[in-house]
């Protein structure tokens, strides 16, 4: 219902920047996710949209039209607060129903949406309460319910589930997705947590101190993800990354040297995804350090030719003992390349799977 | 859905800015007419303690700076809000119009004549009646040795106090915490008869030590109640492990705990002084010669001689009394600030 | 006696620096209050024992002695003749300007409270906290001149400007108006000590409410404007409903101190005239000191005492008090 444009859009309080020229485009009806650690800036990017932070330069569209001095009041997005900010001395009816008393709704017309909403999260049984009765996941759904009611053109979710247990966390993110699908109004949703991003939205804008430091799918980000930065962030447990040297087409890492498509020079780092580390069946030595068996999965601290590795394998039993020597080999497609900016290189993979002095 | 409407954007940017600027000039405006006639008074010491008994320019003189003061403020208020952040060379530019009409409109008629009683030791040249009056550098040497007294009294009895009531446990500590919490809120006032009454069977009556000890256990109960929520907000921990490093608890108290409250030792010294420096009731009562005579005695008695009152000298030794306490409220705010009585912080 | 029993708790403390039980912060406290149930009553007398020799001595014993002095009719000499009901049947039967003192204590105490204690210190908290930060302290640092000053020059100055005479500041600003000049302190005296007391209370509720007011999470207000609220509407439906149980607390804690001041009064209008402005506990004092009525006095007295207390009992039900008596963490002593 609304395409949100930013051009270099900065922040700064007195005099630290807290966040650097930013532009990107959101479509109308599309779901993206902001990720990054905390103080990075994202939480700013939500006010700033919201109009609850004024920005310090740039300029902020909604359909093309300049939002930067209209109130909040008058923007007409809908915030779910990562506290939820729920009016205490209100019941939850009141709560709810609080955005439409600065519109021209008639009674009958409150109640009807008040209780459309309700129903949207569940909570129809709730209203007459007040938020303290309310465990957090209902403060929740309560907050959600208060964000819909008013028909936002944009839905703003800052860390909505960082406060609820994990077995809610999940269940609300597949909740919320299937919500924001029916209503299909823009939604940015706002989190420091890698899954949550990747299973909720269409696109991810990942920051870092203040900086965009990729856009793209989920698949995009952890495939091909733009930097160290988001190469470590994104994934659990996190990419191996091993320092390597690149001499020309040949990649020295540790004991190893692996051959490169293309010729390339001086130090880089090269970086595995644990579960593309092939067990049991390549010609890599390694031996087995430490077994954590996870449920489903099984996690191995390796020490081999190319340095420490992590790998991860699918299935409930170990199949190596700890202290067991075994081979094993690495899937090229996944290997990405860094160079010493820590930037990916593009145009380089490796193009062997056995070693070249094996 | 229902409400899909294009929103007139500019329109609603108006609305905005017109909003916000309405509501914070209310306020602003709330504010500063509520204040003003709070000001005025105080301003009308500074002047009359700065300008000649019986000039006739002194009202004039008053209203002059006040103007100065409200030119000063708006100044000030439209510098900050209206035009964002002002550059230097506006505050300069503000900073030197409002000197140049102090200089021109208020500064000629203004004079240290009334302050010359803290450098002539002649009482008479004071104006004040010299056959009662002791000078006011005594007065002020009374007011200042009847604070500290209090002072020390009250933090040295009540820091223990406070300790052993906020971190031992033993039996009989909530019904002392009750007790004390009574005592509190006693009506204290009240007492100004019994004290008097006491005092003299003890032989105290007309000495500065029976009303610095009055005041002192008067003041004590608030004191070790404010103390007690610093000593309860310092961790247990450091205290723990230095019990089991092997202090004792009154080494644990002197070396590990007091220096943790040192913000709540001086919030309450300051209290303890000012409530000294400035007490009236009870010196007026239990103080019956004049001998010793307190800076609050020595005004009220100033301000009560009717016969060719020197006003400017009253309202001298007024700003001079005044000032020692802003000066401490000054240095002290922080300290103050942090004071927390039964859950409410003030 | 205390250092043969530290070497005695020195070895029973060891175990507790055992590898086992030091990553639990508790084990400690949990074992040495098993260990020590021994009281050994000593050590917080010490503590306490300068703040109650001080507060028997002169807080208590004038608590006593206004009790018995209460039955005596001892007057300026001193001399008590003997013990007697008397002063309570002259309070309850022949005292004639005691109803007149009840009203006026129940007029000043009511319309000091609502007006100006609550009214307008809510009022000052909301403005101050509403405008940027700098200007809010500006402000408050204006309405606690009247607490910071000394009684005596704060009445001064209240003198001075209501002073009957052309001179008074107040005059001057009637006399420039063209309105007929005013005398306060013999008109309306009541109505002067309202305001004196007022002016001053007000900083109370300012600065509690202005508290109150930092301590709503940010976001609340946040959330109002983004669900449409204006500034107005803000302050309304956020803020306010945060001061009530400040402001409840702030009714019970003036009302008594109220009720049981008098200093402003007997500075400005010293009571007068005659007994216009005389509340309850100003009439204890000019009893006793302008009559030399001791004893009478001192009956008056135990009855603000009585309510003193009363009221106090009654905030211990309001607020919640489990804090100020938690029992402390570390039990041995």
């Amino acid at each position: 219902m609304a395409r949100i444009t930013l051009s270099d859009v900065t922040k700064s309080w007195g005099e630290t920047q807290v966040l650097q020229p930013m532009s990107l485009e959101i479509e109308d009806g599309e779901f993206v996710a902001i990720l990054g650690p905390s103080g990075c800036g994202k939480s700013t990017t939500l006010f700033l949209l919201a109009g609850l932070y004024a920005a310090t330069s740039g300029e902020i569209a909604f359909d093309g039209h300049t939002v930067n001095r209209v109130d909040a009041r008058d923007r007409n997005v809908g915030v779910v607060f990562q506290s939820y900010a729920l009016y205490p001395n209100l019941t939850i009816r009141e709560n709810i129903a609080f955005p439409l008393r600065f519109q021209q709704v008639d009674k009958a017309g409150v109640t009807q949406r008040v209780e459309d909403a309700a129903r949207q999260v569940q909570i129809t049984r709730l209203l007459e309460r007040k938020p303290s009765q309310l465990s957090g996941g209902q403060q929740q759904r309560v907050a959600l319910a208060r964000a819909l009611v008013k028909e936002p053109n944009i839905l703003l979710l800052d860390e909505p589930l960082s406060n609820l247990d994990a077995t809610l966390r999940i269940a609300m993110r597949s909740e919320l997705k299937a919500i924001q699908k029916r209503l299909g109004m823009t939604t940015l949703l706002v989190t420091h947590d890698q899954l949550e991003a990747i299973t909720m939205a269409d696109r991810i804008i990942c920051m870092n101190e203040g900086r965009v430091v990729q856009i793209g799918t989920p698949e995009d980000l952890y495939r091909r993800p733009a930097n160290l930065f988001v190469a470590g962030f994104i994934g659990s447990p996190p990419m191996n990354q091993l320092a390597a040297e690149a001499m020309g087409h040949t990649l020295q890492v540790g004991r190893m040297r692996l051959p490169l498509t293309r010729a390339l020079a001086g130090p880089v780092t090269l970086g595995l995804r644990p579960e593309d580390i092939r067990l049991g069946r390549g010609s890599i030595a390694g031996r087995v350090q430490m077994i954590e068996p996870l449920g489903r999965e099984v996690f191995y601290r390796l020490e081999t030719e190319m340095g420490p590795l992590h790998a991860l394998e699918a299935g409930e039993h170990p199949r190596f003992a700890e202290g067991e020597a075994l081979g094993f080999d690495i899937s090229n497609d996944h290997a990405l390349l860094f160079d010493g900016y820590g930037q990916r290189v593009t145009d380089t993979a490796l193009t062997a799977r056995a070693p070249l002095d094996a | 859905m229902a409400m899909i409407s294009i929103p007139d954007w500019a329109a609603l940017e108006r609305r905005g800015l017109l909003g916000r600027l309405g509501f914070l000039s209310a306020v602003l405006v709330f504010l500063t007419v509520l204040t003003l006639p709070l000001v005025i008074p105080y301003l009308w010491l500074l002047v009359k303690s700065f300008t000649a008994e019986g000039d006739p320019m002194a009202m004039s003189v008053l209203w002059r700076s006040a103007g100065i003061a409200v030119l000063g403020y708006a100044g000030a208020v439209g510098l900050t809000l209206v035009s964002g952040r002002a550059p230097a060379q506006a505050w300069a530019v503000l900073g030197l119009v409002l000197a140049g009409l102090l200089a021109l409109l208020v500064v000629p008629h203004l004079t240290l004549e009334n302050y010359r009683f803290l450098w002539t030791r002649d009482i008479e040249a004071t104006g004040a009646r010299s056959d009662m009056m002791p000078s006011i550098w005594e007065a002020m040497a009374t007011s200042l040795a009847f604070a500290l007294g209090q002072t020390i009294i009250v933090t040295v009895t009540a820091a223990p106090a406070a300790y052993a009531l906020s971190r031992f446990a033993f039996v009989g500590r909530e019904t002392a915490l009750r007790g004390l919490l009574i005592l509190h809120a006693f009506p204290a006032l009240a007492l100004t008869v019994a004290v008097f009454v006491q005092l003299w069977f003890m032989g105290l009556l007309n000495s500065i030590w029976g009303v610095m000890l009055v005041m002192s256990a008067l003041e004590l109960p608030f004191t070790i109640f404010v103390l007690k929520s610093f000593f309860d907000a310092a961790p247990w921990d450091t205290e723990m492990s230095a019990v089991t490093d092997g202090a004792t608890r009154f080494q644990a108290f002197r070396m590990i705990v007091l220096p943790q409250v040192l913000p709540g030792l001086i919030a309450v010294a300051t209290f303890a002084f000012l409530r000294g420096w400035e007490e009236y009731v009870f010196v007026q009562t239990l103080l019956l010669d004049n001998e010793t005579l307190t800076m609050s005695l020595y005004l009220f008695f100033v301000a009560q001689d009717s016969m060719g009152a020197d006003y400017g000298l009253i309202a001298a030794v007024g700003v001079i009394y005044l000032l020692p306490v802003l000066v401490l409220y000054i240095f002290t705010q922080k300290y103050i600030t942090q004071m927390n009585f039964g859950g409410i912080k003030g | 006696m205390m250092s043969s029993s530290w070497t005695a708790s020195k070895a029973d403390t060891l175990p507790c620096d055992a590898p086992g039980l030091s990553g639990r912060p508790n084990s400690r406290v949990i074992f040495m209050h098993t260990a020590y149930r021994r009281p050994r009553p000593t050590r917080p007398i010490l503590f306490l024992a300068p703040a109650i020799a001080v507060l028997a001595v002169f807080f208590l014993g004038p608590i006593l002695v206004n009790t018995v002095i209460a039955f005596t009719d001892m007057g300026a000499t001193l001399q008590i003749d003997g013990f007697s009901l008397g002063n309570f049947q002259r309070i309850v039967q022949r005292d004639m300007r005691l109803p007149g003192i009840l009203l006026t204590t129940l007029v000043y105490v009511a319309s000091t409270l609502l007006l100006f204690n609550v009214t307008l210190g809510a009022s000052l908290a909301v403005a101050t906290s509403a405008v940027p930060e700098r200007l809010g302290n500006l402000f408050r640092g204006l309405w606690l001149l009247p607490r910071m000053s000394p009684a005596v020059l704060y009445g001064i100055l209240w003198i001075w400007i209501v002073d009957p005479t052309g001179a008074g500041l107040l005059n001057q600003v009637t006399g420039a108006l063209g309105l007929p000049q005013m005398n306060l302190r013999n008109d309306h005296p009541l109505m002067l000590i309202v305001v004196i007391n007022g002016v001053v209370g007000a900083s109370f509720a300012m600065i509690i409410l202005t508290s109150a007011i930092r301590s709503i999470p940010a976001h609340l207000a946040d959330a109002a404007r983004v669900d449409g609220a204006s500034e107005w509407s803000v302050l309304r439906h956020v803020t306010l409903p945060a001061l009530w149980a400040p402001v409840r607390f702030i009714t019970m804690y003036q009302v008594l101190s109220l009720l049981t001041t008098y200093e402003y009064i007997l500075i400005i209008t010293g009571g007068g005239p005659v007994y216009d402005s005389t509340p309850y506990a100003l009439y204890i004092y000019r009893r006793a000191f302008e009559n030399g009525a001791y004893g009478y006095g001192a009956a008056l007295a135990l009855g603000l005492m009585v309510i003193g207390v009363v009221i106090t009992l009654l905030q211990w039900r309001l607020t919640n008090m489990r804090d100020t008596f938690a029992a402390p963490k570390i039990e041995v002593l």
